[in-house]
């Protein structure tokens, strides 16, 4: 490594790499040798003090390899341990956002009895109830359907047999044209005023809901007969059977569904008025 | 022997006093360790070697982490840290290997 320069032609030296992958030992090793073997012995103390130093070196070495060490098997856990911390606050907010839904709901039904002592007239009172259940404001309960559909066992790879938006839609669209009084897909209920949209997954107002989809379906009496007839649903039937898309839809009829309030949509532009001295029971929303 | 002793007095003591690495440095962690192992393989070599120097070890020691150290932090600087940690990694890797076939020849005479 060491002898060029000193012949006549110029001697191109190996690159660095094929240096390194030759001969891997620092050069310096081998040129303190020879220098070792042309001077005389340095003094004992100096030899001493070389050594101590070489200790501590190691020393620290060795402090370096357990604090890295140490390091590497401390991190594997505080990962885990965020992790875990996300777990819990997320089951935490869900079980808040339960129960704040459950108070929502008994104070929504204390409003709807407040609001009925204070109306006095019981068909105004009545009225009132029939356009909170079509508009989705209120819980109902009452005897309809549920339509099961979910996408079929190979729909990771094949798109024809995942449910798209479109498919609730046309179905929610049929309910509704039969008479359907009230409609909710995986528990979310629809206002005239909420979609049904894809984005990543589908989304039901501003939910996301996965298969299976459960469209459950208040209405009259002759809803199910209507629906299962329909065309609609034919083609949905019909279509689940073919090879290519194979995916779940069943019709079932149901007695005593309950379906919960939508969330009121945000008024963006209507504002409560000016309070009156004397809260009159019309006025509205 | 006493300076295997001095290594595992080093990591008793590491593992002891469970310091804890300043954020700033962490990243230097894994290289500095890099370099010492290659400053320790090298010696290991040169000592079975026969040409083993107290000042040479010491000084490729400090040299290699502060190298290795500067190259990583201007590698920050230059928004091009990781691609020169692999590089400082490949290259001692590289040094690694051949003194530790080096130290296998001379221990099995294979």
């Amino acid at each position: 490594m060491n002898d060029k320069g000193t012949k006549g032609p110029r001697i191109y030296q190996a690159d660095f790499l094929t240096a390194l992958f030759r001969d891997p030992l620092d050069p310096a090793y081998v040129q303190a040798a020879e220098d070792k073997r042309n001077k005389p012995p340095p003094p004992p103390w100096k030899v001493l003090t070389r050594k101590v130093i070489t200790l501590i070196c190691l020393v620290v070495i060795g402090f370096l390899f357990a604090v890295a060490y140490l390091q590497v098997v401390r991190d594997a856990p505080d990962r885990e341990k965020v992790r875990a911390g996300l777990i819990t606050r997320i089951n935490q907010q869900k079980e808040r956002t339960t129960k704040l839904a459950a108070d929502a709901e008994a104070l929504q039904d204390e409003v709807a009895t407040l609001r009925d002592l204070a109306l006095l007239d019981p068909a105004q009172a009545q009225e009132l109830r029939h356009l909170e259940a079509a508009t989705g404001v209120s819980k109902v309960s009452g005897d309809g359907l549920v339509v099961r559909l979910a996408d079929g066992p190979d729909a990771a790879t094949n798109s024809k047999a995942r449910i798209l938006d479109y498919d609730l839609q046309q179905l929610v669209n049929a309910l509704w044209s039969f008479g359907a009084e009230a409609v909710s897909i995986n528990g979310r209920r629809l206002t005239s005023v909420s979609a049904i949209r894809k984005g990543g997954g589908i989304y039901v107002g501003d939910f996301p809901v996965v298969s299976p989809y459960e469209i459950s379906a208040i209405g009259p009496p002759d809803l199910y007969d209507n629906f299962s007839k329909s065309l609609t649903a034919q083609i949905y039937r019909d279509l689940a059977q073919r090879p290519e898309h194979r995916f779940g839809f069943k019709i079932t009829k149901q007695d005593d569904l309950v379906l919960p309030a939508a969330l009121l949509p945000e008024l963006r532009y209507a504002k409560v008025p000016n309070p009156s001295p004397s809260p009159t029971p019309s006025g509205g929303r | 022997m006493i300076t295997v002793l001095a290594l595992i007095a080093g990591m008793v003591a590491g593992a002891l006093l469970e310091p804890t690495v300043p954020v700033a440095l962490q990243p230097y962690l894994p290289i500095a360790v890099v370099a010492a192992l290659d400053a320790v393989f090298g010696g290991i070599r040169a000592k079975l070697d026969g040409i083993f120097d107290d000042k040479q070890f010491v000084i490729s020691f400090i040299s290699n982490v502060l190298v290795a150290a500067l190259i990583v932090y201007l590698g920050d600087k230059l928004g091009v840290g990781t691609q020169l940690s692999i590089g400082v990694v490949v290259v001692l890797g590289v040094r690694i290997f051949g003194n530790v076939a080096a130290i296998r020849r001379h221990l099995f005479r294979a």
